[in-house]
Order: C-alpha cells, then structure tokens, then sequence
C-alpha cells in the first residue's frame, strides 16, 4: 500500500470512528431484540400448554364480544394503542400494496411506508378488553417518533368527549390529549379507530388518520 | 463445518459499526437508520445459522442486501416527496463527542455513497466497517484479491474527490 494509500485509508477510519448510532436507534434495536426474546418465551409455554392456548385461541377468534356487556372505551383503546408491540409487523398485502396484512372487521391498516408519510409499522398487538378484541399496529418514524393505530372489534364506541373535531374529506376525527399522549379517534366502515401517540403532533397524526390510498391502490379507504 | 446460532443479545455490540456502514452505503443519515432497523428486523425474524464466528461480517451481508432490496422497491414506488435533509445534523449532540469530526464524516460518506457499487461495498466492509480482508472477502462473497483491487480504486477515487483540508484535519 502506498503512502498515499494509507493516508487516505487513516482518514476514513478515522472520520467513521467518530460517528456513532443515535440513542433513539440503540434503543429501538433494543426494543426489537426484547420483542424477539419474549416471541421465543411465547412460544415455549404456548407448547406447554396447546390445549389452553387452542382455546383462548379460538375464544379471541370472536372479536365482536356480547351485546350485553358495556362495551371498552376509548380511553381502554388508547391504553392498548400506546403498549409496546408484541408481535412482529404484518407485512404489506401483496392483493392490496397500500395495505398491510392485518386487519380488524374488514378495516385493514393502512401501509404509511409507500406513501409520502413515511411512517413503518414495526409491530402488532392483539388485546382483549370488556370482551372486544383490539388489534392495534405500531408505526414508527425514522426510529424516534412511535403511533399506535387501534381498531376496536365490534360496533363502533361511543364517540371521544371533547371539543376539538376535525372533519376531513367527509370523515370526522376527534381529538385529544390525555396523560401526555395525543389522541385522535374516528369511525372507518363501522369500527372505531384510534391513533395515540406520546411524541407525535395532532396535525401528523390527522395527516395518518384521513390518509387515502392512491386510485391505482383500491381508491377510498 | 460446524454451524452456531446468531445470538440477538450479542447484536447491539455491532450497533455503531452497521449504522456508520449504512450512512455510507446510502449518503444519508435518516436512511441510514431506516437500514439499520430492517436490518435487525430481517435478522431477527427467525433463528440464523452461521457458519463462521463473525458476525459482523454476516451483519454486513444482510444491511447490504437490506439496502439493494430498499432501492428496488424504492425504484418500483411511485415517485414520493422526499423528507427534508436534516441540516442540523451535523451539530446533534447524539451523534459524536465532536462535532466537526461528523461534518468530516457526512463529507466523507457523500463521496463514499457515490462510488460505484463494487468498490463502494468493499470500501464499507473494511475501512468503514472495519472487517479484515478475509472477513470482506466472505461478507461480499468475492475473493481477497477482488478486495485489495477494488478497495485500491475506491481509496484512489476518495482521495481525488475529498477536498484537502479534510484529509489534513485527520491526517496531520
């Protein structure tokens, strides 16, 4: 190697080494390799115990819950929507590329990551509250900001009380804060929707809320 | 030979060598966590079977799979507004105790990111990512000889387009 050579060898490795990842990065990866630890110690005890597991299984399967009982919240969504993720993200449906594969009464959520918005889903939760099922996909934005998107099984909930409405394209979106998130919730083919983030503006989370997938993709959502 | 299982506690230690790789790879520090999210996602997916003890060097495959995969599909997308360029970037506490080292490194990384393909890559694997040649070799799936020749052009080629003062500032 020449002089020349190893002068300017010196100097990238020298500049590289100065560069270190973000916190927020370590700190995701640390989520992610968290998420794959508690994936594996799932699935260990689900074959422990099949038949339990078969059951609860096939009893979430029946998301809509009984009539009679008080139906969740709002609040009840939000709590599940701000949870950290459980499962891996769903990957984008291939029969519908503006969508991702999970869905919730035929809502099924939207893939941010093509579009303008640049949002990606890194997880998915399931959750069961006041007998409803509460599918909730996680977004994140260049590893820093973090929304969950809930849809609530069954009929929809009783519209969020507060002041602040927003209408978009027709659609009616409510918003709020509460605990240090901000909230919006809206109804979208008869179930309820909700976006809560801790780091994320109202106005980015409407922009998520009222997005429509481009003609090319299935028109409106 | 012999086969272990990637160990994903053993991943963060290479955090920092993947994320200086992939602002390398792509010129841009916002893709450059991108890459290195979907990166681990990929990796975590499901249990990984290595044949070799180095890590790093099968975490270098797969960011730079990540990345070609990323600018496929980014070539099939319809064109979409871009995010701002983070001019403040340079100045981020959390990038480095220094921050003119970092404005030498986003220089830097401009240049390298603009190589071609070939040289590029082996330029990350050894003088960004720090892997030795023989590691590179296995990493890029090429042999040491392609890698003393490819790295030679890609360090000439730096070298004519890297401006003076930078070079001086670190090799005074």
């Amino acid at each position: 190697m020449s002089d020349d050579e190893a002068r300017i060898a010196e100097a990238i490795r020298t500049a590289a080494g100065a560069v270190h990842a973000p916190p927020g990065l370590h700190r995701t990866l640390a989520a992610q390799r968290a998420r794959r630890r508690r994936r594996g110690r799932v699935a260990g005890a689900l074959a422990a115990t099949a038949a339990a597991a078969l059951a609860a299984v096939l009893a979430l399967a029946h998301g809509d819950g009984d009539p009679a009982a008080p139906p969740p919240t709002i609040a009840d969504a939000v709590a599940v929507a701000l949870r950290e993720p459980a499962l891996p993200a769903p990957a984008r449906d291939a029969r519908a590329p503006a969508f991702l594969r999970a869905s919730s009464g035929g809502v099924a959520f939207p893939d941010y990551a093509r579009g303008a918005l640049h949002w990606r889903a890194d997880g998915l939760l399931r959750a069961r509250r006041a007998g409803r099922d509460i599918v909730v996909v996680s977004y994140t934005r260049y590893g820093r900001a973090r929304v969950g998107y809930a849809i609530v099984g069954g009929a929809a909930l009783r519209p969020a009380r507060t002041r602040w409405r927003v209408v978009r394209d027709g659609t009616r979106f409510a918003v709020q804060r509460s605990a240090g998130a901000t909230i919006v919730s809206w109804r979208r083919g008869g179930r309820t929707c909700v976006l809560a983030s801790r780091d994320t503006s109202s106005e980015a989370l409407l922009e998520m809320a009222a997005w429509q997938p481009p003609p090319a993709a299935g028109g409106r959502y | 030979m012999a086969h272990r299982r990637l160990d994903p506690d053993a991943l963060g230690d290479h955090v920092d060598r993947l994320y200086r790789a992939a602002w390398a790879l792509c010129g841009r520090r916002e893709d450059a966590e991108d890459l290195v999210q979907d990166t681990y996602a990929r990796v975590l997916a499901k249990p990984r079977l290595l044949r070799s003890d180095d890590d790093l060097a099968y975490l270098l495959r797969v960011l730079r799979n990540t990345h070609v995969s990323r600018l496929r599909s980014a070539a099939r997308r319809p064109v979409s507004e871009r995010p701002l360029h983070d001019a403040d970037a340079a100045t981020d506490p959390h990038d480095a105790s220094e921050p003119e080292l970092v404005l030498g490194a986003r220089e830097l990384f401009d240049v390298i990111a603009a190589l071609p393909p070939a040289q590029r890559d082996v330029l990350v694997a050894v003088d960004v990512a720090g892997l030795s040649y023989r590691e590179a070799g296995r990493a890029l799936r090429v042999k040491e000889a392609t890698i003393t020749t490819r790295l030679h052009r890609a360090r000439a080629a730096v070298a004519e387009q890297l401006r003076e003062p930078l070079l001086a500032r670190y090799c005074a």
